[in-house]
């Protein structure tokens, strides 16, 4: 009878994405099959598959398989082209054919680039001769006419990448942009030796990826048939969902060590998490030399030349148990094994500061809507939020800022929860779902936590949970907002097993007998109480900020496959506070961003940006010329740097009690604290809504 | 404990006492005086069984007797409905028929807890926080519902009267006087029961959330009640004593003031544990993954502090909550001894 959001965990994100890793079975017709037939079954807005939307598959399959256009010839698409396919016809025997043939053309592709490597990087390359490459995005249809300009793009790929690295900054020898040509080029050999290794990890980590070739190109081909449906929907391996669970929730599947790559470009322990695996076995510490990986089962990955990157990518696409070799600082080599386990991270929680200027100002910042995944009581971000408040009560704050920039979302029922510690009772959103049924939803528990002032600050990298948390305290009159228009994503997705047995309504007799994979479905889109939608369109902040990225354009309606802007009419009763004094703050606030020099240069730099991304499309490599447009790089990045470079006066950053006391005896915590400290201290965006938040106090108090 | 009790029981009781027709040149059905007689009979058994029931729930019956006369009492409704459907019109006119079919029907459905039939659930559904405030809101919709249908047939009862040139005489016999003296008894201990209900549900959540250590919920609700705690002490004190007996108002008013002490006051302290013992684990785990040779003296007084300022803590947890649970069972016993007093004494008694 009470409307409740539904026992199965509902996400509301959109910032999740990894290379995709496959699972431990072969694709098979049936797996395709079990795909559509669930997608047609639960997903919001079903569509049909037929031969042209397969060829459309196909071609997106090409173009996630082969992201820099180094392996496929427009002869091999041609030839896999020549197989007619249609994904949604289980009668269809052209789809296994065609896959089967698809994984051997990539098998040989790979095989075939890994040996080339070896061929090219044993050579010097010329880099003084003009030449240059032409850069694709994943919308591109450019590949190679035949193996002879596949071979050349090869050459001007690793040309590339070993002038990027001989402009790498290495802290021992200085930065090298104003060395002499003799001094680069000596550096030429082994740097041309280490990009080489590089790029055959690259390789070697689909071809023997720990789960097996095959399946890696079957979870390729099943997520891109999943996205024709919906920008959100997705096929998931068991990793990769594991993967997913990890990052909106409190604890996760860890190892239990995180790494940094050093000035001299090594991977190198950074820290370990007290109680993970790795904390357990006390055979890895702070400073160990990471070399070597093996997955169980898998064969040895050598990361001792790999890049911070690479080093997460193999990570991320392992199994829960490896080897890692690695060498102490005192030289010895050793090999430990462990298996992930349930760690709680402390660093991904909700943190809060306090803002201690003329008034004390609470600051919180919220990474994603986290939810504790395997409790029923849903102890996440919500109550950690509640806790937060109160300590910050103790420090008798004058009004709080939550900052959600970046915040990509995460568990609904948590979003829904929050936005209740700061709305007393109603509705809070209106559902739609796939059945056109409309139901509003509200967070359970009537009352609040926090009354005083209130400032939401978003940016267009916040999305989801943050649009619906930002839309509602908008509607109700509750929190100004503030910043840049957000992304645009309004529905919610589950996960359910890839297997026509799963049924939803009953889930206490499912058993899953064999893992195929998962699908995260979008089953319902979301709106605000006022019945109005912000898909593609995001939410309007009441007191506009100059965005540090609007050139990207990384928004919903730039999607493929996004759902469309629409409103539901609903008679939804609410009660929303009186008006808060919007276009008298944001008047303030323009006046003072007007004459800001920092605010003025962030629209400078987004014209920057646009010419270094931009320029023809094509890098040069000839030395002198990458040299000019590295340093045009570099003046951007200064630029930028510059940014955060003012320590903002109206207010100190400090901890509030309960933190301090924490930090004291964990020496970790205290280092990551300082720098959390100093990034607040210099974010002009944050001191700018110190500011906002300021005029607003002293408005009510007139 | 005694809940809120259904007012429809008493809405038709002024209908019937006004039914009295005067015309003495009616003597066959057809005659409007007689068909208006006809219908008072069925109201007449309706009134009896209903002052049964009303009995049964004022002066302390058991919950099965209580049931029983529910149930009689639907029935009679029902049979009452049967035969007056089956009147004919009067000379044409069967508007009086049709609105006192459609009362008893209305009447009906809220006996038997069948809101679904009169109001819109799913609309209620949505705007309450729990299956009892859904059933208390649906059940005063629909007992507006009902209020109204009772005008509009008095209204049509005039009509009819009018028309048909009935003079109608308002007597009342005994049963009806009863009745409409329960009702201004159960209209008064209504007004007072959902003041205390809504601070007693609410501290039910709050209970709730404390077991699940769940500080938002414990929040949230701490501050909600101590809202409707304050709200229905300050409605309590506009309202005057029932017929000079301020027994009940009292309790309530003691159950309202120790909810808000809990609330505001006691509880705290609960929160305040959760805070530290969250901070003290932390500490725990930073101090045990030092070893023991890198361990300071300033890092073993730190945790000795810590472990003293939890146990403390704890020690204030307990004491609230033994203080809490102590106070909160008389002041719910002494709520429950009102009420049922504050019935006993006012509903008249049976015979």
């Amino acid at each position: 009878m009470i409307n409740k959001i539904s026992h199965f965990l509902i996400f509301i994100i959109f910032l999740f994405s990894t290379e995709l890793i496959a699972q431990k079975n072969t694709i098979s017709c049936e797996q395709i099959s079990t795909l559509t037939s669930l997608l047609e079954k639960y997903q919001y807005s079903p569509i049909t598959i037929d031969a042209s939307v397969s060829d459309s598959i196909k071609t997106q399959l090409y173009r996630t398989l082969d992201p820099n256009r180094l392996l496929f010839t427009k002869w091999d698409i041609n030839y896999l082209n020549s197989y007619s396919v249609n994904f949604a016809d289980p009668t269809d025997d052209n789809a296994c054919k065609y896959f089967d043939t698809l994984v051997a053309i990539y098998k040989a592709k790979l095989k075939h680039a890994d040996s080339l490597i070896t061929q090219l990087g044993s050579m010097p390359m010329n880099h003084t001769e003009k030449d240059s490459l032409l850069i694709v995005n994943k919308d591109s249809k450019w590949f190679a006419e035949n193996d002879l300009q596949l071979n050349i793009r090869w050459q001007k790929w690793l040309k590339y990448q070993v002038l990027n690295s001989i402009f790498q900054p290495v802290d021992d020898v200085g930065n090298p942009i104003n060395d002499s040509l003799n001094i680069l080029l000596g550096r030429e050999e082994d740097i041309r030796l280490k990009v080489g290794k590089k790029e055959k990890l690259k390789i070697s980590r689909i071809l023997d990826n720990p789960q097996g070739f095959e399946s890696y190109v079957a979870a390729e081909l099943l997520n891109t048939i999943a996205k024709q449906y919906d920008a959100h929907t997705e096929f998931f391996s068991p990793v990769e969902k594991q993967q997913f669970e990890n990052s909106v929730s409190t604890s996760a599947y860890l190892f239990g060590f995180s790494f940094i790559e050093n000035e001299n470009g090594l991977i190198v322990i950074q820290h370990i998490i007290p109680g993970s695996a790795a904390w357990k076995s006390n055979k890895l510490h702070k400073g160990d030399q990471l070399f070597k990986i093996k997955f169980t089962g898998a064969k040895v990955l050598d990361v001792s030349t790999a890049d911070f990157n690479e080093v997460m990518s193999v990570l991320s696409s392992g199994t829960d148990e490896a080897e890692f070799s690695v060498k102490k600082q005192n030289g010895k080599l050793i090999t430990v094994k462990l298996k992930k386990e349930k760690t709680e991270n402390d660093e991904a929680l909700i943190k809060s500061y306090i803002l201690k200027g003329k008034q004390s100002i609470g600051y919180i910042s919220l990474p994603d809507f986290y939810t504790d995944i395997s409790s029923k009581t849903a102890k996440g971000c919500s109550n950690d939020m509640a806790k937060e408040i109160l300590k910050l009560q103790k420090e008798n704050i004058g009004g709080l800022i939550i900052d959600l920039r970046y915040n990509g979302g995460g568990s609904m029922e948590e979003a829904v929860d929050l936005a209740g510690i700061f709305i007393n009772e109603g509705p809070l959103c209106v559902l739609k779902n796939k059945a056109g049924v409309v139901y509003s939803i509200k967070d359970m528990n009537r009352g609040t936590i926090y009354n005083g002032p209130l400032l939401v600050l978003i940016n267009g990298l916040s999305a989801s949970a943050s649009e619906l948390f930002a839309g509602v305290l908008q509607d109700y009159n509750r929190a100004i907002i503030v910043g840049s228009p957000s992304f645009g994503k309004a529905s919610a997705q589950v996960i359910y097993p890839m297997d026509p047995a799963f049924d939803p309504v009953s889930t206490a007799n499912y058993k899953a007998t064999e893992n195929k994979g998962f699908l995260k479905i979008t089953i319902e889109k979301f709106y605000r109480i006022t019945g109005k939608s912000h898909q593609q369109k995001g939410i309007i902040p009441d007191v506009y900020l100059p965005p540090f990225f609007y050139e990207l354009g990384y928004k919903e309606s730039e999607l493929s496959c996004a759902l469309s802007l629409d409103s539901v009419s609903k008679k939804i009763v609410y009660q929303p506070l009186p008006p808060l004094p919007v276009k008298e703050l944001a008047l303030k606030s323009s006046e003072r961003i007007s004459s800001d020099h920092d605010f003025k240069n962030i629209k400078h730099l987004g014209d920057s940006l646009k010419k270094i991304i931009n320029i023809n499309n094509y890098l040069p490599l000839e030395i002198h010329d990458f040299r000019n447009k590295k340093i045009m790089q570099n003046t951007f990045y200064e630029k930028m740097d510059s940014l955060t470079q003012r320590s903002a006066t109206d207010f100190e950053v400090i901890n509030n009690y309960y933190d301090k006391e924490i930090m004291k005896m964990d020496s970790y915590l205290f280092e990551i604290n300082s720098v959390y400290l100093k990034n607040i201290q210099m974010d002009i965006y944050i001191e700018e809504s110190y500011r906002i938040m300021n005029d607003m106090i002293n408005s009510n108090l007139k | 404990m005694k809940t809120f009790i259904n007012a429809s029981l008493f809405a038709f009781a002024l209908l019937i006492s006004i039914i009295q027709p005067n015309n003495c040149t009616a003597q066959t059905f057809e005659n409007a005086g007689d068909y208006m007689e006809n219908m008072n009979s069925q109201f007449s058994v309706i009134m009896s069984d209903t002052w049964d029931y009303t009995s049964a729930v004022a002066h302390g019956k058991s919950a099965k007797k209580i049931e029983t006369k529910r149930k009689e009492l639907i029935k009679t409704i029902s049979d009452a409905t049967k035969k007056i459907k089956k009147m004919a019109d009067f000379e044409g006119d069967a508007n009086l028929r049709d609105s006192v079919v459609a009362f008893l029907n209305l009447d009906y459905n809220i006996l038997n807890y069948d809101y679904a039939k009169i109001v819109d659930m799913e609309e209620i559904a949505e705007q309450s926080y729990d299956l009892m405030e859904a059933y208390l809101m649906a059940q005063e919709l629909a007992n507006n519902k009902l209020d109204a249908a009772n005008e509009s047939l008095v209204l049509e009862q005039q009509k009819f009267a009018t028309n048909h040139n009935v003079n109608l005489i308002e007597s009342k016999d005994k049963i009806a006087k009863k009745l409409e003296r329960s009702s201004l008894v159960f209209n008064y201990y209504n007004k007072i029961y959902l003041i205390f209900f809504k601070s007693y549900k609410q501290e039910a959540y709050l209970l709730d959330a404390m077991n699940k250590s769940d500080v938002n919920a414990i929040e949230q609700n701490k501050n909600s009640l101590i809202s409707f705690a304050t709200a229905g002490l300050t409605i309590l004190d506009t309202m005057k004593s029932f017929n000079g007996d301020a027994n009940l108002k009292t309790a309530c008013k003691a159950a309202l003031n120790f909810y808000k002490t809990e609330a505001s006051t006691k509880l705290q302290d609960i929160s305040d544990y959760f805070i530290c013992k969250e901070k003290f684990d932390k500490i725990k785990v930073a101090f045990d993954a030092k070893s023991a040779s890198s361990k300071t003296k300033s890092d073993v007084d730190q945790y000795n502090a810590a472990v003293a300022e939890l146990n403390v803590a704890v020690k204030k947890y307990q004491t609230v909550n033994t203080e809490l649970n102590t106070k909160r069972n008389t002041v719910l016993e002494n709520w429950n001894n009102a009420v049922s007093v504050f019935l006993d004494k006012h509903v008249p008694q049976k015979k």
